[in-house]
């Protein structure tokens, strides 16, 4: 895969879903995509210079771009927020119950620091190991390890405090 | 614990608009990417750049992706830096018009992606629409009068090679009027036919000629056509025509053959100087110049099994042609929507494309004069099938 063509398109390929995903989290549908587009274009312009595993350097500059959306309009939304409302885009399949416990868990997730919840959706629904995580969010690994666990220790301590039937059951 | 119900937290809704989004921009996306500058590979300077514009926070980031990759710390991006590299690209690319050349570079990517495919015989289903350019009756009317007259003033002329000559000259420009005078509406015939092709050698193909219709070129035209006193624009065709000769699969090319194309050069270079070398032996049925015949012999490979490699091969050296424009996205007469490319050639007539941008597919192709389309043929089904009488599935 010497074509440079070739290469991009398989990147593409292979995570555009990710960064997307990413990207949505923290904008509406449409500064997303657009956010997502200009992300694979710099990946395009700097395409010899890509680490390995990409997916870590294209969620970082998603995640700068992201931080610099100044218009008020598509000023990005707090994660907990975009979440919920991702959450309400889907239409049916979600019983009652279920729908409690998600309200429930935001609930508990919007009283943490945003960095600390972006922590934890790395760690969880991306499965990036520390050191990339934290090369997403551009700061060391103590500091994205301290963020995770945090986040793990407030959200079971809500958790608990919210539910203990549920929970244990 | 605590992962795992965070983990459950994912909105589904995620995975469904990412996955829509995908298939959309995709092709936009690609080729607006392939119309942009790289920068080219600069390692020496990697360092200067990652350290002059990162703080604390930014080194430590840099640290840490050397970790991840193993690589040497020049060769790496610092993601801090890499939205200054392009500070200006933040509106949406699938809303502008991707220009030509990179539009095919993401088609030829997109090419390679096919899985090759085979089977016993390669089935094509086109509909053509061409205009019709004479009244049958009328015509016919015409030329034998032109026929009679013509007769009738050699036998006059008899024993006068000069005056004979003239003569000729002056029916043959008569003729050529009768042939050319454009109506005075636009109308179009449309046929469809299907081929089956068999790719064994020597074994009978098929093919299947429907009924033709008659569309115009607007409510316009047809009033107009009405108050010529609605004449028959085609020759009627009721039923539906079978018939076991051999499809040429390439007019301009007879040495392609559905067994040989699989011997095609798959990479650009050898594709073009394959190309190059069948220019120069073609008949050129069509006395276009050599981008006509380039265009032409492109739909017709097009519209043929030739593997991915070599359809990727061939949107690349289409890529590297002069004059090609893109129009955009319209639609097949099918509805089909995909980016229309053009390109003029000599006297006024130009090819146009319409290739769909998600499975680099061609829907239809057309020769257009001037801005009226004189011929537009729309592929409504390839693939392959194991019988002569199946069709594809999908």
């Amino acid at each position: 895969m010497d074509d440079p063509e070739e290469r991009f398109t398989d990147l593409y390929d292979r995570h555009y879903r990710s960064v997307l995903g990413y990207a949505l989290l923290r904008v509406e549908r449409d500064v997303a995509e657009d956010v997502s587009s200009e992300t694979f274009l710099v990946a395009w312009r700097r395409l010899d210079d890509l680490p390995e595993p990409p997916l870590p350097w294209l969620l970082g500059v998603a995640r700068n771009l992201l931080a610099k959306q100044r218009d008020s309009r598509h000023r990005r939304q707090a994660l907990v927020d975009r979440i919920a409302a991702l959450h309400r885009e889907q239409v049916g399949g979600d019983v009652a119950e279920h729908v409690a416990d998600r309200e429930a868990a935001l609930a508990a997730l919007s009283a943490l620091p945003e960095q600390d919840v972006e922590a934890m959706v790395f760690a969880t629904w991306y499965g990036l190991p520390p050191e990339q995580a934290a090369a997403v969010m551009g700061c060391s690994v103590r500091t994205y390890n301290v963020r995770l666990h945090r986040a793990r220790k407030r959200l079971n301590q809500a958790l608990r405090v919210g539910y203990p039937s549920r929970r244990m059951a | 614990m605590t992962d795992r119900m965070f983990a459950e937290l994912k909105p589904a809704a995620l995975d469904e608009l990412t996955e829509e989004a995908y298939r959309r921009r995709r092709s936009a996306d690609l080729a607006h990417a392939f119309a942009a500058p790289r920068t080219p590979r600069r390692r020496s300077r990697r360092p200067f750049l990652l350290v002059a514009g990162t703080v604390v926070a930014g080194l430590a980031a840099a640290a840490a992706v050397v970790v991840v990759s193993g690589q040497s710390p020049a060769a790496l991006p610092n993601p801090r830096q890499a939205p200054i590299a392009a500070p200006s690209e933040t509106r949406t690319p699938s809303a502008r018009p991707v220009n030509a050349r990179s539009f095919l570079l993401a088609a030829a990517s997109t090419a390679m992606r096919d899985p090759a495919r085979a089977g016993r015989y390669w089935y094509v289903r086109e509909r053509t629409f061409t205009k019709v350019r004479v009244v049958p009756s009328e015509y016919e009317a015409k030329a034998k009068a032109l026929i009679e007259e013509m007769e009738k003033k050699e036998k006059e002329l008899e024993g006068a090679p000069e005056g004979l000559a003239a003569t000729k000259k002056e029916f043959e420009a008569k003729f050529l009027e009768l042939k050319t005078t454009d109506l005075p509406y636009l109308a179009y015939s449309a046929d469809t036919r299907e081929s089956w092709r068999a790719m064994k050698k020597g074994e009978p193909g098929r093919s299947l000629s429907h009924p033709v219709t008659v569309t115009f070129g607007s409510p316009e035209d047809e009033a107009a056509w009405k108050a010529a006193g609605s004449p028959k624009l085609v020759e009627s065709t009721p039923r539906v025509r079978l018939d076991d000769t051999e499809r040429i699969l390439s007019i301009d090319n007879p040495s392609l053959t559905l067994q040989n194309l699989s011997d095609l050069p798959t990479t650009e270079g050898a594709l073009k100087g394959e190309l190059e070398a069948l220019w120069k032996r073609s008949p050129n049925t069509a006395q276009t110049d050599k981008r006509g015949y380039l265009w032409q012999t492109g739909v017709d490979l097009m519209t043929a099994p030739i593997t991915p490699a070599t359809r990727s091969a061939l949107f690349k050296v289409l890529a590297d042609q002069p004059g090609i424009t893109s129009q955009g996205q319209v639609a097949d007469t099918m509805g089909r929507t995909g980016a229309a490319l053009s390109v003029s050639t000599a006297d006024a007539i130009s090819y146009r494309l319409i290739i769909d941008g998600e499975t680099a597919e061609l829907l239809q192709y057309e020769v257009w004069e001037k801005d009226k389309p004189l011929l537009k043929v729309t592929l409504e089904q390839m693939g392959w099938t194991d019988t002569p009488k199946a069709r594809p599935e999908g």
